[in-house]
């Protein structure tokens, strides 16, 4: 009864958050429209036509998949709100813990509802992103039966984000602040990790590079796709059980 | 009941909260009165479960707040102000609160229009004025229909038509039978509507009882609000003399 009541609870304060509605609408129209319009300018374009950078052709599988950093942002802002809302100048987290003061239950409820939130717009950004890329572009590939490779890294982007999420979370939570998820998270969903991978070997283990290996072709030279998920999901989970030791522990 | 029992909290070398017992009973309005800085918060920040005290207990009907699994039937508390996100509207705020202890959500409409927020119920409480979200903050305590109510300065910000709704309230819910805890640095501001008082100073209690206990040898309460916590105040401010005042 009390578990319900308080997913009830907790999915009310997400929906009529408007900051945060608005963060996951963007992130899946938002990324549809620039699928639409890259597809439609440039997928078709024949790989070795001098108004491309790159002569070699994006494999088909993962064609599409590169629009996936604009949504990623927003899911991060997304995660980082979603810890530090309850620490703003409302000081929230009071009235959160005086009508819930069983505080794992809270924490643990918080996380699934953000893991499922971030997991389903995930998926949605990109099925409907691959959707309209094969769509709009002549790729040969039908829009309506997407090749099970399609659908795994489909679900490697919703799994990818839905880690990078909780990653966010957990630091905004531990720093009871919005601010040092995005200061940490973004920049390494922005490039920052793929440029550090570039020059040190080391770097396909931090969290952001570990989980693009789910998604991402592997002559990017990322972790094979499992790996870069067990180590993705690794960074997770030790991060939210420790922030939440800090939040069970802690005077809010 | 309230019963707080030789409850300490030190924030490192800092003692807070210094060996404090009281209890608030049912039918009566209990003020917690002191200084800014004096350890009231802290003392009902332990009482609702927010601090873990560094040793002592305090109770409410005989159980620690965090082991109720739906507090706020049986626990109404504001403590430092609504509590309530700005971007939200008061209705959404006090919606989630009412879900998570699977209160009927019509009691949401009950308590907008007890505390006079009915009007406001759909704008967004940044918007709000002090008053309002005291009282928003009021209207979520009153969710659960709770026998124990715990106001940390519910009249802080107020107009004077909203401290007197306030002394109203308050005297309606101990008439009611419930236990009213509340908290000011205003002796003043308690004196009309507390019956029982319990003055703290430098996180100890220096007093309590009836008003007539409070006041001893004192001409009045306030002078005895001000003898007993002269030394346990933050800030005072000095005559041209020199002299404290």
């Amino acid at each position: 009864m009390t578990g319900i009541a308080l997913v009830r609870s907790e999915l009310t304060k997400s929906v009529t958050s408007r900051p945060a509605l608005i963060l996951a609408l963007v992130a899946i129209l938002g990324t549809w429209v620039m699928a639409w319009t890259n597809a439609a300018s440039a997928v078709g374009i024949a790989p070795d036509d001098p108004r491309l950078f790159a002569a070699e052709p994006i494999p088909l599988e993962y064609q599409g998949f590169e629009m996936a950093g604009f949504g990623y942002v927003l899911v991060v802002a997304l995660a980082a709100l979603s810890a530090g809302s309850e620490y703003g100048a409302g000081q929230q987290i009071r009235v959160t813990l005086l009508a819930t003061p069983q505080r794992p239950r809270v924490f643990f409820v918080k996380v699934l509802l953000l893991a499922t939130t971030v997991a389903g717009v995930g998926f949605l950004t990109m099925a409907g992103t691959v959707v309209i890329t094969h769509a709009a572009g002549s790729t040969g590939v039908d829009p309506l039966e997407l090749t099970p490779a399609i659908w795994a890294n489909i679900g490697g982007v919703a799994l990818a984000w839905t880690f990078t999420a909780l990653i966010a979370f957990a630091l905004g939570s531990l720093a009871r602040s919005a601010i040092l998820p995005l200061i940490l998270i973004t920049p390494l969903v922005v490039g920052v990790g793929d440029f550090v991978t570039g020059f040190w070997d080391g770097a396909r283990y931090l969290p952001i590079a570990a989980g693009a290996a789910l998604y991402s072709d592997p002559a990017a030279g990322l972790l094979a796709p499992l790996a870069g998920g067990l180590v993705q999901a690794a960074w997770a989970l030790v991060l939210l059980v420790i922030a939440g030791i800090v939040f069970n522990r802690r005077d809010p | 009941m309230i019963e707080v029992s030789h409850l300490v909290k030190r924030h490192g070398h800092r003692t807070v909260v210094d060996d404090v017992s009281f209890t608030a009973l049912p039918g009566r309005v209990t003020g917690l009165l002191g200084p800014n800085g004096a350890g009231k918060s802290s003392t009902l920040r332990i009482l609702l479960g927010l601090d873990r005290a560094t040793s002592g207990v305090a109770t409410i009907d005989g159980s620690p707040y965090r082991s109720l699994s739906r507090p706020l039937l049986s626990v109404g508390a504001m403590l430092g102000g609504p509590g309530a996100h700005a971007g939200r509207t008061a209705r959404a705020h006090l919606t989630w609160v009412a879900q998570s202890n699977a209160i009927p959500e019509r009691r949401v409409d009950e308590v907008l229009e007890y505390t006079g927020l009915r009007d406001a119920a759909r704008r967004r409480i940044g918007g709000f004025s002090l008053g309002m979200g005291q009282r928003l903050g009021i209207a979520a305590a009153l969710l659960g229909d709770p026998r124990v109510l715990v106001l940390d300065e519910p009249t802080n910000g107020l107009d004077p038509d909203g401290i007197r709704w306030t002394r109203r309230l308050l005297r309606s819910l101990a008439d009611e039978g419930k236990v009213v805890l509340v908290s000011s640095h205003l002796m003043t501001e308690r004196e009309d509507t507390a019956d029982d008082f319990v003055v703290i100073a430098r996180g100890r209690v220096v007093a309590s009882g009836a008003a007539a206990d409070v006041t001893g040898s004192h001409r009045t309460l306030e002078d005895a609000f001000f003898a007993l916590t002269d030394e346990g105040a933050d800030f005072r401010s000095t005559g041209p003399d020199g002299g404290t005042r």
